[in-house]
């Protein structure tokens, strides 16, 4: 049977060696690579006749761009249209990486820890740094709990404070748990298909169930990053 | 003039409707607003605890290794971590029954 965890192998297509730095171009970075042409070709090919009445392209970018939009309205106020760029480039980053993912022989960069902490981590420090550039000092307020009492203060600061750094490791761990535990559970059905022979229509049709389900589940994460990515800005802008 | 006879409408339906749930929710206590509790939302939950836990007793290793306080900071680090965990958590849950109770939320 196929080993289901081979789809998650980084094999190189162009080694470079920079030094000691191995920064090589992988199968990682030629589907992140497509990932970025597609959505560039999606919104610039959807959004270049800009008609009274949207084609299906059109339609599609008009209906990310509300989505996403909404999103950042409902979670993180009018102040945090302002990031609109930043989030709808992580919303259609993060969603073209799984759905392309669920392309079959295709490389799944969210289900690397590596791609995913990345971006979180790269999320927490901005909304931190703009925490403090919007409130300055007052900022550290944020890890004081409202109405707590004095004497409580040394146990629930530094309570609060590890919450706060635990979020950049949930909010990686979240994608890319759900994508790689995903993708293996419908390679090990798959690998039952061969193996049960004439039986195989079993674990097909879970297959096939497994895999609009997948889907879903790849709309749903690139969704719970963006709006868990709104909310923390929320925190920074308008602390608590 | 034309706008005000459809708005008086909804408005009665709209009171209909809080009628007939209120009867159901009185009848029956499962329509009460709970939050949409499933598989994902356990795993998510149950991320939130570990990540705490992990991240605690990685930086009290840290801490050890670093000051040289032997047991001491991974025993403090642990405790802290499993609380900054479950205070995640509870904030999770907490957001998620935010979002799934009532009808009069938009979501």
């Amino acid at each position: 049977m196929a080993d289901p965890l081979h789809q998650f192998q980084i094999h190189e297509i162009v080694p470079i060696i920079i030094g000691k730095l191995n920064v090589s171009f992988t199968n990682s970075s030629l589907w992140m690579v497509l990932a970025v042409v597609a959505v560039y070709l999606i919104v610039t090919l959807g959004s270049r006749q800009g008609s009274m009445v949207p084609g299906r392209l059109q339609s599609v970018v008009e209906m990310a761009y509300e989505f996403v939009a909404g999103l950042v309205r409902d979670n993180a106020g009018k102040e945090g249209m302002r990031f609109f760029p930043l989030i709808f480039t992580l919303f259609m980053f993060i969603l073209l990486g799984n759905m392309l993912g669920m392309i079959p022989g295709a490389f799944t960069f969210t289900s690397h820890i590596i791609v995913t902490f990345a971006m979180a981590i790269t999320v927490m420090v901005l909304v931190t740094a703009l925490g403090f550039y919007i409130h300055g000092a007052h900022f550290l307020k944020f890890f004081v709990p409202h109405g707590a009492p004095a004497a409580m203060l040394p146990l629930l600061v530094p309570i609060e404070i590890l919450s706060y750094c635990v979020r950049p490791i949930s909010l990686s761990v979240r994608l890319f748990v759900n994508m790689m535990a995903g993708h293996t559970m419908l390679k090990v059905f798959a690998g039952f298909v061969t193996a049960l022979g004439i039986f195989g229509f079993a674990p097909l049709a879970v297959t096939v169930a497994l895999f609009g389900f997948e889907i879903a589940v790849a709309f749903l994460q690139a969704y719970v990053f963006t709006v868990l990515t709104c909310i923390y800005l929320n925190d920074a802008i308008h602390m608590h | 003039m034309a706008d005000e006879e459809p708005d008086r409408a909804l408005a009665e339906l709209d009171a209909k409707l809080r009628k007939l749930r209120g009867a159901r929710r009185a009848g029956h206590d499962e329509t009460a607003p709970s939050p949409r509790l499933n598989f994902g939302s356990g795993l998510q939950a149950g991320i939130e605890l570990l990540a705490g836990v992990a991240f605690g007793v990685g930086v009290g290793w840290f801490i050890d290794s670093w000051l040289g306080t032997k047991p001491f900071g991974l025993i403090v680090m642990f405790f802290l971590g499993s609380a900054a965990g479950v205070l995640n958590a509870w904030r999770y849950l907490k957001r998620l029954n935010a979002d799934g109770a009532g009808p009069g939320s938009t979501r």
